[in-house]
């Protein structure tokens, strides 16, 4: 790693402080086969004031696909396309808002993973290829006012950057004949034309956040420069003229920067909380919940936690404690019914083969689990592509499924369950997955609907529409006129718990509530999503309305809009019962509720 | 369920038309290509019921809205699916022509069918035999049409058709046979006699008619 640039603010004898362990030697010293990108102080331009843009002055990037950030580091991953079909590593400019903290480090790391073709395993020279850019700078320890005059150089500007480095951390051993990116000098082309701020140079993140006014990037796409010496020179006036145009036009640009600054600071500030969210409530789970399940889970900081959703890494943990193992079901007795169910599979094809010209006379019954299992397999989330024959989750899905046939031949496998088991198996590893279905399958309303108990699936029905009529009453006298009764709907919701109607991710939240609060919370999902469409389905036959409800619109609501109307859902009715009165009065007898 | 409703020259009608057969035999496939011309090998499992609605201009003089009820395949489901054939008018009855066991299944739909709904003069409702996935066959079940159109004959369906919604083969067709039939049914039916409960829904379509009183 060659490590072009260190530098100390000028006339401060202090040592660095904070991260400068960052550039000792060792630390940066790389693999001899890693690539190295050099960055030469003067070759990057930062501009001092919370700094903005490092403009690498490369020009392929397409876009910038998405950026991660923490305090410390920032990522942007790039689609860029090969010029002339040549595989290589195309150039970049980078734009960052991040402010930078006094001792910070930031990394500059171009970090390039190639699509593999997956067909013949080459590498395919026309697909978009992702950069990481990490750029890596640590500061000495006082903010210190920085000019930036046209053409300074890293070295004069006091106080901001003492290194700056790029490497590429991935070795690009798949096509060494790639050219290392190269980074091209901007700043003697922008400098002509490069304002330089006149604030001091603030890297204090509160301030930077406070700070009302962004700070447009250099307007690069302008410059104003005289005629070419062989022809006349400009009189004064027309001079005068055109270096008023001039400035507003490069006014003008500025205040759209301004706006695109503003906008990117809102959009990666929010952005930045939510991961903070994330971060925070995954460490509490981690740390605090999770060890103390038994006494935690119920406490009510615990569960207004739970509200916001479950952190994806603790997700399925979360969701295997709540469901439980009241059937003592351990891993040894999945791998037994895998086992099993493989052996069922074996002899079915033996028998088949024994006499395959009169395939005819092979029972339904005998073909039917196992059959039904394979066909069901593959349209269970087609769109994610990991469940189909081929994908890495199709054989694991499909032993939960024969396993859970065996382990109960009285339920076997009913269609909705593959979307379940799916769910799970996204979250959780296969043993835990099985586990957590077959008692899921255990609970209540899951039995009555899973094991077709026409009786209970009514008394079910019956008491969602007591609650629907309650809270929505308009809607629930329109359906009824049209004869829209709640089978048409709610089976696919209730069998598959959502997850085929709403968006994976919003099925995860309603299937952590769900954990949370238990099977009422899936009619209040289903009361709400009526409540969220209320006004059109008013206004629909009982056609569109059916039609609408067994396809619903996925994008045409978010997870907030969902969920603060699930928030608004009474689970009381209209004679002060709560959902359990009103099932097991509804099962006792004709009792009006 | 028939809603017939005069306007001016134009008769319109609204059909429901169920679409069952075993699990897996293309019944939404056939439905996609039929109302939106479009075939995926993606399509997910439908559970409980899924709906589709295609509206035919028959000819000059009649329009046709088609309410297609595309019914879970899964035997378990029996009973509970079974309200749906509530008031429908026609059905296809689809199995995988590379299956057997969906076509020996058939039998089974046909009379389960039978029993749950007729038409209200108590006939049972046209229906069509479609075998599906012919793009996948080489040779075989259908070969022999004489056994397939006894078979129709004996199992009481007015015609079976070798289809595919992903090659688009005589989708289209089966469709017209059937309505052609449904057609005939009403048209014979309303002369014969009025339908009391096909009047009544008149009245609650009066917003939108609004012509025969």
């Amino acid at each position: 790693m060659t490590f072009l640039s260190t530098m100390e603010a000028s006339g401060n004898d202090d040592p660095p402080v904070g991260n400068s362990s960052y550039l000792s030697d060792s630390d940066v010293e790389r693999d001899d086969d890693i690539p190295t990108l050099d960055v030469s102080a003067d070759e990057i331009q930062l501009s001092p004031d919370s700094w903005q843009s490092v403009d690498l002055g490369l020009k392929e990037i397409n876009h910038i696909r998405s950026c991660t950030s923490t305090p410390t580091s920032i990522k942007y991953n790039s689609t860029c396309q090969p010029l002339n079909g040549v595989s290589h590593v195309p150039n970049l400019t980078l734009q960052t808002n991040l402010p930078i903290q006094n001792g910070d480090a930031l990394k500059l790391d171009i970090n390039e993973q190639d699509t593999i073709d997956e067909r013949n395993g080459s590498i395919n020279p026309n697909s978009p290829e992702f950069l990481d850019i990490t750029l890596q700078t640590t500061e000495v320890d006082e903010p210190a006012p920085v000019v930036n005059k046209p053409g300074s150089s890293l070295h004069s500007k006091k106080g901001s950057i003492t290194s700056l480095l790029g490497w590429i951390s991935s070795p690009l051993t798949s096509s060494p004949q790639k050219q290392i990116p190269q980074v091209v000098k901007t700043n003697k082309e922008t400098s002509s034309t490069h304002t330089a701020p006149k604030s001091p140079i603030s890297f204090r993140k509160k301030r930077f956040w406070r700070s009302k006014e962004p700070q447009p990037m250099s307007t690069t796409a302008l410059i104003l420069e005289d005629r070419p010496s062989n022809l006349p020179k400009k009189s004064a006036e027309e001079s005068e003229k055109h270096r008023l145009q001039y400035k507003k036009m490069v006014e003008i640009a500025k205040k759209n920067e301004l706006k695109d600054v503003q906008k990117r600071n809102k959009l990666m500030k929010e952005q930045r909380k939510q991961e903070d969210t994330i971060t925070s409530a995954s460490s509490q789970w981690i740390s605090q919940i999770l060890p103390n399940w038994e006494v935690m889970h119920q406490n009510n900081k615990v569960r207004m936690l739970w509200w916001q959703g479950l952190p994806p890494n603790v997700r399925g943990k979360v969701w295997q404690l709540s469901i439980g193992n009241e059937l003592n079901i351990t891993e040894d007795l999945y791998s037994i019914m895998v086992v099993r169910f493989q052996e069922k599979i074996r002899s079915m094809h033996e028998t088949q083969s024994s006499c395959s010209e009169d395939t005819i006379s092979l029972s339904a019954d005998r073909e039917s689990t196992v059959e039904l299992i394979r066909l069901d397999i593959s349209r269970t989330f087609p769109h994610l592509c990991i469940f189909q024959k081929g994908g890495p989750y199709h054989d694991v899905l499909h032993d939960i499924l024969g396993a859970y046939a065996c382990y109960r031949p009285d339920v076997g496998y009913v269609q909705g369950m593959s979307f379940v088991a799916a769910m799970l198996l996204l979250n959780m590893e296969p043993a835990y997955a099985f586990i957590t279905f077959s008692n899921l399958l255990n609970k209540p309303c899951q039995l009555a609907f899973f094991r077709l108990n026409e009786e209970l699936m009514k008394i079910y029905f019956a008491s969602f529409e007591v609650f629907f009529e309650e809270n929505l009453p308009r809607l629930f006298a329109r359906f009824k006129h049209n004869n829209l009764t709640p089978d048409i709907y709610l089976i696919d919701w209730i069998f598959t718990m959502f997850s085929k109607a709403l968006s994976l991710d919003m099925a995860c939240r309603v299937w952590d509530m769900f954990c949370r609060d238990g099977e009422e919370f899936l009619f209040k999902t289903a009361i709400a999503i009526l409540h969220l469409h209320e006004k059109s389905l008013l206004a629909m036959e009982f056609i569109q309305a059916a039609q609408f409800l067994t396809r619903l619109p996925t994008d045409s609501f978010t997870h907030h809009e969902l969920f603060s109307h699930i928030c608004d859902v009474t689970m009381v009715s209209r004679s002060n019962r709560r959902w359990k009165d009103v099932l097991s009065l509804l099962g006792q007898s004709d009792v009006t509720i | 369920g028939i809603i017939a409703t005069m306007t001016e020259q134009r008769k319109e009608y609204l059909f429901k038309v169920l679409v069952i057969g075993e699990l897996g035999v293309g019944k939404t496939s056939v439905i996609k290509r039929y109302v939106h011309q479009i075939f995926s090998q993606h399509y997910r499992a439908t559970i409980g019921v899924d709906f589709a609605l295609k509206v035919v201009h028959w000819d000059g003089e009649t329009l046709i809205r088609l309410q297609l009820w595309d019914i879970a395949g899964q035997e378990r489901f029996g009973n509970m699916t079974r309200v749906y054939y509530r008031e429908a008018v026609g059905a296809f009855i689809v199995f995988d022509a590379t299956r057997a066991s969906t076509f020996e299944a058939v039998n089974k739909w046909k009379n389960d069918l039978d029993n749950k709904v007729t038409l209200p003069d108590g006939r049972n409702i046209p229906t069509v035999l479609l075998g599906n996935k012919i793009d996948q066959m080489r040779g075989g079940l259908l070969s022999n049409k004489q056994q397939m159109d006894n078979y129709c004959d004996e199992k009481g369906f007015v015609a079976w058709f070798e289809t595919s919604a992903k090659a688009n083969i005589n989708i289209d067709e089966a469709a017209k046979y059937l309505i052609d039939k449904i057609l005939d049914n009403e048209r014979s039916y309303s002369r014969n006699l009025p339908d009391p409960e096909a009047l009544e829904l008149n009245k609650d379509d009066d917003e939108k008619s609004g012509c025969c009183r």
